[in-house]
């Protein structure tokens, strides 16, 4: 409000259109998104198994019995794992596409850009079932690639070193698409006379790289390595699909975790639980992008 | 750039193509397969001729026409409530004066913070006790809003210039009608981007489906491919599979191909969800 | 003299009542008969040829009378029927009639989803039930379920195998076994006895065989215990040395995992009775046999599992009568049989065994008898597997864990027996053990 300006007067008449106006939205939110929010603290603190319609008060019983489980840390870090070496090899592999593809505006780099976003559009859980067939040892492509050269393929999911690795490629396959587009975007916001002056300069292709492009680019991937660690962090069709969180629970994530504890052990009460958690994690991760955008100086959303 | 990097960008992005297409090609090849015993074999069988006839029979292992079906109604029934609430919201936000706006704001950006999963068993009990599990209620009415969308729209909205709604106001209209009828017309290719974000969001569900139906008549495309793999006792049909998987990957992919833009704008315009 | 009159008035009163009541005992209590036709719903979790013969059954019993109309929903499998059964609590749509299998139904029993069976069918009947069966279906001294499509676990055996490897007769003890074994190795590497799909249905039966307890109904676990140990250390000695075939446990159909042994490398598998029509299909022509899961220092044992008829809490007046007349048809030997005879399934009551048409099919098939015999040898499960509902992965991921990956017995079993004892602790802190 201005200094000396009279407070605005509520027109009455649209007031109450604004209200009408407002009202489909917010019966969605409270009722999908408010009530549900504070009703899972409540049940994180019951013993509700999902059938009965009374469940007892239980206290912090629920969360000490997660945090003495080795299975919640062993999920937590699997969830760790993934989101750090998805997030991390995505960003890289579309930067260096972006780049690729920068200064090009041939036909063929078009198509090439939009070839390379169709696999953010897809279905997550049809992929996954063709990442099954591409990796089956025996007949799937991996087995035909390793018999053409005389081995036997190992057998990717279900050995727990490398479960892991199929599902992060299939999530880097999916994101890299999506990465290079606001690389992209960012790289085309750099003038070229920066570019220019640093040749006149006499720096390298290398050095005009690490020393102009990445640096300007910084607040891009700040945004991009925040957003797509907090998108990682809840995945769960990918890893439903494929290994059920197998083997050995060695590819089980927090969201998977808390969808079997829920619907296979039927311990509600604790799986609320555990969402409290991960949503405290990702409202934790969410206010670090906020405030590192903030110091950026730009607010990228 | 030296010739040198441009030869290592080209082979790079070679590199890229090929990893981004041989899943695709992976899956039609097998998909045109004559039989299991073709997909069982080393070396690889090669299709010919192919057979085509899978993708009509894939359709029948499980009753894809009603997941079709499903998808395409939840699909597009939500994206349409979501424009609707999201065009009302925009609109108040923009051009109409009440208390509290800024902290009513608030409160919707508040929900970003609020994905489905983390709050998914009391969603469970709600869908349950309304007698919405395994309905179309519950595949679509509480999609009926969005937060991203909201935000979207609105952004756009304060863009344009507020003469508009100015001389609307002027000759007398509504504002309802304002909304509708001329903002709409205005923002329309970000209305456009929202609603095929959307619909993306919705085609592209499994976790919500799989948790709050369990009929056939109810299941959406992502939720029945994924039984199709599950329910095949005597050893998986890799060639139908594929087939299926293909039809249910199709959809989207032509939607983009022919909507390019309105894929890609948005995105430019600063962040989206998966 | 009014005096006299009260007295003899209640006299008289409390003898009628104590004739009802005693004519009570001998047959199932008259119910008033309702009005109309009643229609009930059955929810099972039946698929394939079992699903189409119930369903006959069914349909027989629909056009035979017009008092009761049956209609059955198969859900597609024991997990499906789980998930509907907890929406349709929480939105109470539960169905008159539900198949449940044999660890579920003293959980609904505490969760007040059933209603006890014990009135429903005649004493007579529910005694002549095989008493291994009905041992998982109590909850608190009341029964809750009525047996229908059972199965329990066997060993599967190709005799024509055995013969190249110069045996005449399958292994009968756990020492037995693994000579057998060493004979086969000898004819060369493809060569098998033993074929595990060692699961947990599979392991209940075979741990009790070692002598192992597993768990007690108090609520102790005793995955550690030496016999266990003993147990785990054998196979996991036999994988090693290549003496035992075995796959890993994936989530798939018993079809899949049954591949050697149906090609006849293998000379011998784990399976449960539901296997058999599988193999009669299959093995037709071989000289194949179903035998007695192998003894121990526990002697024989098997656990029963399987689907069962039970009848919800929330179930109307009506539909209780409706289902206790529906479930007295299916509790008749002649349809017990002719499900035993149609699907592999077990015989559920001693009165199919004996009908004339059952002993002639079992003289013609050994192999049948046998499987009937060993019901003998039947022992409630576990309290581990009726208490914990992810038992199934958690059992499988542990054997795994042990056998095909070599970790210690000892450690592992430490391991889970810790974990599975908070479980059972917590449980019991919060009232909800099933004893």
């Amino acid at each position: 409000m201005r200094k000396g300006q009279l407070k605005k007067k509520y027109n009455r008449q649209e007031v109450i259109t604004a209200f009408l106006f407002l009202l489909p939205m917010f019966s969605i939110f409270i009722v999908f998104k408010y009530v549900p929010l504070l009703d899972n603290i409540r049940i994180s603190f019951t013993n509700w198994n999902l059938f009965s319609s009374t469940s007892k008060f239980i206290g912090l019983q629920n969360y000490i019995n997660i945090f003495t489980s080795d299975m919640f840390w062993q999920v937590l870090g699997n969830t760790f794992f993934y989101t750090f070496w998805s997030t991390i090899i995505s960003l890289g592999l579309g930067f260096l596409m972006a780049m690729a593809l920068s200064h090009r505006k041939s036909k063929g780099a078009n198509i090439l850009r939009t070839l390379f976003f169709i696999p953010n559009i897809t279905t997550a859980s049809a992929v996954a079932i063709l990442w099954m067939w591409i990796f089956d040892p025996d007949f799937g492509l991996s087995g035909q690639l390793f018999n053409l050269i005389g081995w036997e393929s190992p057998r990717w999911l279900l050995t727990p070193g490398y479960a892991k690795w199929i599902i992060i490629s299939l999530s880097v396959w999916r994101s890299i698409g999506y990465i290079m587009l606001i690389y992209t975007s960012g790289l085309s916001s750099i003038s070229e006379e920066i570019y220019e002056a640093a040749r006149i300069d006499g720096a390298s292709t290398v050095q005009q790289v690490t020393r102009i492009t990445i640096p300007l680019l910084a607040p891009t991937t700040y945004f991009l390595l925040l957003t797509t660690f907090i998108q990682a962090m809840q995945v769960f069709d990918i890893v439903a699909v494929m290994t059920g969180g197998g083997p050995y629970n060695s590819t089980n994530v927090i969201n998977l975790y808390i969808y079997q504890t829920a619907f296979a052990r039927f311990r509600a009460g604790s799986a609320a639980a555990l969402s409290v958690i991960l949503f405290l994690l990702l409202l934790m991760f969410t206010i670090v992008q906020r405030k590192v955008s903030q110091q950026r100086g730009k607010d990228y959303v | 750039m030296s010739s040198l990097m441009k030869v290592v960008g080209t082979l790079f992005l070679i590199l890229i193509t090929i990893v981004v297409v041989t899943p695709f090609l992976w899956m039609v090849i097998t998909s045109l397969q004559p039989d299991s015993a073709a997909v069982l074999s080393r070396p690889f069988h090669i299709p010919f001729p192919p057979s085509f006839s899978n993708y009509a029979k894939a359709m029948l292992v499980e009753p894809f026409g009603i997941y079709a079906v499903n998808s395409v109604v939840t699909a597009v029934a939500a994206t349409f409530l979501q424009l609707i609430t999201a065009i009302l919201a925009a609109y108040a936000f923009t051009y109409l004066h009440f208390p509290g706006k800024n902290v009513i704001f608030l409160l919707v950006l508040a929900v970003l913070m609020m994905p489905t999963q983390v709050a998914i068993i009391p969603l469970y009990s709600i869908i349950a006790r309304l007698g919405w599990l395994d309905t179309f209620k519950a595949l679509i009415i509480p999609f009926a809003a969005d937060a991203y969308g909201i935000f979207l729209v609105k952004q756009h909205f304060q863009s344009i210039p507020k003469d508009y709604v100015e001389a609307a106001k002027i000759e007398g209209a509504g504002h309802v009608r304002i909304a509708f009828m001329i903002m709409t017309h205005l923002a329309k290719p970000s209305l456009i981007a929202y609603a095929i974000m959307a619909f993306k969001w919705r085609w592209n569900d499994y976790f919500w489906v799989l948790i709050m139906t369990s009929s056939v008549n109810r299941r959406t495309l992502p939720v029945g491919i994924v039984m199709m793999k599950e329910v095949s006792d005597g050893g998986t049909q890799w060639h139908l599979l594929m087939a299926a998987t293909l039809v249910v990957l199709a959809p989207m992919i032509i939607i983009y191909l022919s909507m390019q833009r309105y894929f890609t704008q948005d995105y430019l315009k600063g962040g989206v969800k998966g | 003299m009014r005096f006299k009159k009260h007295v003899l008035l209640a006299v008289l009163l409390f003898a009628t009542l104590a004739a009802i009541s005693a004519a009570g005992q001998t047959e199932a209590p008259a119910q008033v008969q309702p009005t109309g036709p009643v229609t009930i719903e059955v929810w099972s979790s039946l698929s394939g040829s079992k699903a189409k013969l119930f369903d006959a059954q069914v349909a027989t019993y629909n056009t035979a009378q017009t008092e009761v109309i049956v209609k059955v929903i198969h859900q597609g499998g024991y997990s499906i029927l789980r998930q509907k059964v907890a929406a349709a609590a929480n939105s109470g749509t539960m169905p008159a009639v539900l198949i449940v299998d044999y660890l579920d139904v003293a959980w609904y029993a505490q969760l007040d989803l059933l209603q006890p069976v014990d009135d429903v069918l005649p004493k007579a009947v529910l005694q002549d039930y095989y008493p291994s069966m009905l041992a998982d279906l109590q909850f608190k001294g009341k029964l809750y379920g009525i047996p229908y499509n059972r199965s329990t676990q066997g060993f599967f055996v190709n005799n024509d195998v055995l013969k190249l490897a110069g045996l005449d007769k399958p292994a009968t003890t756990w020492a037995e076994f693994k000579t057998a074994s060493e004979k086969m190795k000898a004819l060369g590497k493809d060569y098998y006895y033993g074929y595990a799909f060692f699961h947990q249905f599979l392991f209940d039966a075979i741990a009790y065989t070692w002598g192992a307890s597993i768990s007690t109904p108090e609520g102790t676990v005793a995955l550690n215990s030496p016999e266990l140990v003993e147990m785990f250390s054998y196979f996991q000695s036999m994988y090693k040395n290549g003496l035992l075939l075995m796959q890993p446990v994936l989530v798939g159909g018993f079809e899949e995992q049954n591949g050697a042994f149906l090609e006849g490398k293998v000379a011998t598998v784990f399976q449960t009775t539901s296997f058999f029509p599988t193999a009669q299909n299959l093995l037709k022509g071989k000289n194949w046999s179903f035998e007695f899961v192998p003894a121990g220092k526990g002697g024989n044992a098997v656990t029963i599992g399987g689907g069962n008829f039970a009848i919800t809490s929330k179930a109307s007046k009506d539909e209780i009568w409706a289902a206790g007349k529906f479930l007295t048809y299916m509790s008749s030997p002649e349809i017990v049989a002719e499900f035993f005879m149609g699907t592999g399934n077990l015989p559920t009551r001693k009165a199919a065994t004996d009908l004339p048409a059952v002993k002639e099919y079992m003289a013609k098939n050994p192999s049948a008898a046998r499987m009937v015999a060993q019901l003998a040898y039947g022992k409630p499960a576990p309290s581990i597997t009726k208490n914990i509902r992810d038992v199934f992965n958690r059992v499988n991921d542990m054997i795994s864990r042990i056998i095909l990956k070599g970790e210690d017995p000892k450690t592992v079993l430490d391991e889970y027996t810790r974990m599975f004892q908070n479980e059972f602790n917590e449980a019991k802190t919060n009232g909800e053990f099933i004893y």
